[in-house]
């Protein structure tokens, strides 16, 4: 198993901020977690506007986009972020 | 000694990015536009292009009250200055780009790019394909506030 950490912007800080730590199965890719919180997120009756964002929101680390099929490993502070509002 | 020192700059200090060409400033002071728009001078430029984004008081129909700005800093930082450079690989250009975060009011300045160079068609180009940039990939998100008492995340 691993253990990684999420952060949320924009109106994921306000839906999911209590998710902050998740354990997923070794060798998971971002793919993975993002069916894992559209699951998690399912069974609490969120809000389906969140689970539609979430199905279109970005990871990133600290500087950069990170693509689905991208790696995590133990340790991992991954960002989930909603689309942009620009500024 | 000192010219040579910027020239060679590059560098993030606090939330402040700045080359010789460049200044990328994510803030939580109002911005000034005189000030940003003075320090942009060189004496060089034949074309100072400036977009001046502000708050506006109503949007889908509704009262604005006041907008509350959330940003990713370093990813923007980032994502930011790639852009930049890209532009400063095609066009001899300046670039400045503050961005403002946190709680604004109506008619406040929420973002402000100023691009510097010989020819006004450059810095008109550089200035609205920057704007529709930031716009559409940077980590900027905007809460908004309605007179009656309500809230929205813009585009969620």
């Amino acid at each position: 198993m691993i253990k990684i950490k999420i952060k949320y912007f924009g109106i994921f800080s306000e839906y999911l901020k209590e998710i902050s730590y998740l354990n997923l199965k070794d060798k998971s890719r971002l793919s993975d977690l993002r069916i894992y919180l559209i699951m998690l997120l399912e069974k609490q009756n969120i809000d389906k506007n969140i689970l539609l964002l979430l199905n279109s929101a970005v990871f990133s680390n600290e500087d950069k986009i990170l693509l689905d099929d991208y790696l995590l490993i133990d340790g991992d502070i991954i960002y989930l972020l909603p689309p942009v509002s620009g500024g | 000694m000192v010219i040579l020192f910027i020239y060679c700059l590059q560098y993030l200090v606090g939330n402040v990015y700045l080359t010789k060409d460049i200044i990328i400033n994510i803030m939580d002071t109002k911005i000034n536009v005189d000030k940003c728009l003075s320090l942009s001078l060189t004496g060089k430029e034949g074309a100072i292009v400036s977009f001046i984004g502000t708050i506006k008081g109503i949007n889908n129909n509704k009262n604005v009250i006041k907008v509350d700005y959330n940003i990713f800093n370093s990813l923007a930082y980032s994502i930011i200055k790639e852009k930049c450079f890209y532009f400063l690989d095609k066009y001899k250009c300046q670039i400045h780009i503050y961005q403002y975060k946190g709680i604004l009011f109506v008619k406040d300045v929420n973002i402000l790019i100023i691009v510097n160079s010989c020819s006004r068609r450059d810095s008109f180009f550089v200035c609205s394909e920057l704007l529709e940039f930031i716009k559409s990939n940077v980590p900027i998100w905007k809460k908004e506030f309605y007179s009656d008492g309500s809230y929205k995340w813009i585009n969620s």
